[in-house]
């Protein structure tokens, strides 16, 4: 499974890097990026994941296949 | 801790999930908090500016909706966002220290006059590029502006305090237009698609948002250090300790109780169906005292990581300002406990909060301590 920003709903709140520094990088615009594409683990083995997915203002983090 | 808060947000809590009195609808569980948040197309915002005695018709962001809400978030969150203040930090700490040099021989501090109603709107002058010595008039417009959403009597008042600080704010605009800074309002400038009624409207929001919420975070957080001499030794001796402890005061102290919206048709939320045109208060305090979402829900708990909570409120509207609220709290903590480690709330006060209010806030936080702040 990987985390995955859409860039399209991502304006920037930075909740996704500021809460997960080891899962999140910001670019240049503050915008969030994601650090490792891909996890061995699913939703059940990867809690961090599945609460960066929630916390996001805009709904812009999917962790899916 | 904070005895009065419990009680009133329990006994909401006691209404309901969602329940009706007097014309409002409150949401008082995360649950229930959260849908609300997450779907701002029901839930709208667009009335919101009314309360903000802003003389253009417009409250950027606070009171937009989608789709158009992301647009302006887009243009504005790169000015606030955790590295944008990082910049700002080696500032910060100069002026907090300034503010402790003049109350540390005395071994007087009134927290609330000699910091937290200072503190905020330098960092804001800071960051906009206005003089400093305009601080003082800031602060009575965002206070007038705002007087009139809890006090109708005072409405009058804050329509003229609006009036004067939109022709603040166009000043401004027009000296930065002619010689740009490295400032807030020079960036917003350069940013194309924003007119001179959006600028004035972002700047409102920007006042309004970024004052009174923090200088009542700052005093929320200096009492509980002051009456809870232990928690504070266990804080300073474990540094890690602090951005937890700075959150949990955030989510028990909730300064933005309660934030409106209303409803664009009819919507069930948690087996509740609110009408279409309700008016809604997202109760976001009361969220935050969940015991479905938190073990210890009236009491600061350091063992949770990772916890998020509602005190910088939820969705597309979560609060603009939360990474510089932060880092004022965090440098204020540090600075101060740099310097003065010990201290108490002094003899006989007893700190209140003012009631009704939009942002919730203590009324005075007398410290007392050894002069020159040695232990």
């Amino acid at each position: 499974m990987r985390l995955k920003i859409d860039p399209s709903l991502c304006v920037g709140h930075g909740r996704c890097y500021a809460e997960f520094p080891e899962r999140f990088a910001d670019d240049e615009e503050g915008h969030g990026t994601v650090r490792e594409e891909r996890s061995n683990s699913s939703a059940d083995q990867d809690p961090d994941a599945v609460l960066a997915v929630t916390r996001c203002p805009e709904g812009a983090i999917t962790f899916e296949e | 801790m904070s005895s009065s808060r419990t009680e009133a947000w329990e006994y909401m809590r006691s209404g309901g999930e969602v329940f009706l009195s007097d014309g409002i609808w409150y949401l008082t569980s995360a649950e229930a908090c959260r849908f609300a948040a997450r779907h701002p197309e029901v839930f709208s915002s667009s009335l919101n500016g009314a309360a903000a005695a802003c003389p253009v018709p417009l409250y950027i962001p606070n009171a937009i909706d989608p789709p158009e809400h992301a647009r302006y978030r887009r243009l504005i969150d790169p000015m606030f966002s955790p590295q944008a203040i990082t910049d700002q930090e080696p500032e910060l700490r100069r002026r907090m220290n300034a503010l402790i040099d003049r109350v540390i021989d005395s071994g007087r501090c009134e927290v609330m006059a000699d910091i937290a109603e200072v503190y905020p709107t330098e960092v804001f002058t800071l960051m906009f590029g206005l003089p400093q010595e305009d601080r003082e008039k800031l602060v009575g417009y965002a206070h007038a502006t705002m007087a009139g959403a809890s006090n109708p009597e005072l409405g009058p008042a804050a329509e003229a305090a609006g009036v004067e600080l939109a022709e603040y704010i166009k000043e401004f605009v027009a000296k930065k237009r002619v010689t740009p800074g490295d400032d807030i309002i020079s960036k917003i400038i350069a940013t194309a698609g924003l007119n001179e009624d959006e600028i004035i409207a972002l700047c409102f929001n920007v006042i309004q948002g970024g004052l009174d919420t923090v200088t009542s975070a700052i005093g929320f957080m200096m009492n509980y250090l002051a009456t809870n001499p232990a928690i504070r030794q266990s804080l300073i001796e474990d540094p890690e300790l602090v951005s937890p402890f700075i959150e949990e005061i955030l989510r028990l102290e909730s300064v933005a109780p309660f934030l409106p919206r209303f409803t664009t048709q009819e919507v069930e939320v948690c087996g509740t169906s609110i009408p279409a045109q309700a008016v809604v208060y997202i109760g976001y305090a009361v969220a935050n005292r969940d015991p479905d979402e938190f073990e210890q829900p009236n009491d600061v708990d350091l063992t949770q990581s990772r916890r998020s909570h509602f005190g910088f409120g939820a969705g597309n509207h979560r609060c603009l300002g939360s990474h510089l609220a932060r880092r004022e709290l965090k440098v204020l903590f540090e600075e101060f406990h740099r310097r003065i480690p010990e201290y108490s709330l002094a003899p006989g006060a007893e700190p209140k909060v003012r009631w009704p209010a939009l942002v919730s806030c203590l009324d005075t936080v007398p410290l007392t301590f050894t002069p020159g702040g040695t232990r």
